[in-house]
């Protein structure tokens, strides 16, 4: 299931019913340190944790995944 | 308070938290609160630096990827009200609590200082460099 922010900020694509941010993966639009954007994706464990591109959860730096990432990426899809 | 309906002021959003108990704490990189009942779950996970302020005591800084024992002082929301909620468009973020206590969340240049997920797909983002992602409610959205 996908929905856009309303104000065109980004895009969740997300397990129907999952709980929190669980399940998801998140596109965001660019920003001044992503300039072709960056994106976000969560495992299933609780509300859903960020993962870092070997699927493993991790810190901010890590999780912020710029969107021109060549891949692979361990976690997704899930 | 039973509406998931988000506020919106002129430089800011009322989040729908307003009399929702922080029901769990949960630490790994962030500090998530999970608040309200199971029908109407928000969680709210700050990643960035965050001041929090208990009753009349100076604020003092937090860093949620720090070491885990130093966010001892803001456990202290577990199983208090929210007062006051409110997110602004600049990617900020200010909650007071029932008995005084407060939590404030600056934007951060670099990373997501914050996002809130709630009931039938509501969700803000603080943006890095400042500014938020809204995604309201939507009555087609599963809870």
């Amino acid at each position: 299931m996908a929905r856009e922010a309303e104000n065109g900020q980004g895009i969740v694509y997300q397990q129907p019913g999952a709980p929190g941010n669980a399940g998801s993966i998140r596109i965001m639009e660019p920003t001044p340190d992503y300039p072709n954007g960056y994106f976000r994706y969560y495992n299933n464990e609780g509300r859903g944790q960020p993962l870092e591109v070997d699927g493993k959860p991790g810190s901010p730096s890590a999780t912020h995944i710029p969107e021109d990432f060549a891949g692979p990426l361990q976690g997704w899809p899930r | 308070m039973s509406s998931s309906e988000l506020v919106e002021g002129a430089d800011n959003w009322e989040l729908p938290l307003e009399g929702r108990e922080v029901t769990q704490c949960c630490v790994d990189y962030a500090l998530t609160l999970i608040l309200g009942d199971p029908d109407a779950t928000f969680s709210l996970a700050i990643e960035q630096r965050f001041w929090f302020a208990a009753n009349d005591c100076d604020a003092e800084m937090f860093v949620p990827e720090g070491s885990p024992a130093a966010l001892g002082p803001p456990l202290a929301v577990l199983h208090q009200s929210v007062k006051r909620a409110i997110a602004y468009k600049d990617g900020r973020l200010e909650l007071e609590f029932s008995d005084g206590m407060r939590l404030r969340v600056p934007a951060s240049e670099k990373f997501e200082a914050w996002n809130l997920v709630g009931p039938s797909g509501l969700r803000l983002v603080s943006l890095p460099s400042g500014g938020l992602a809204v995604w309201q409610p939507d009555s087609d959205a599963p809870s």
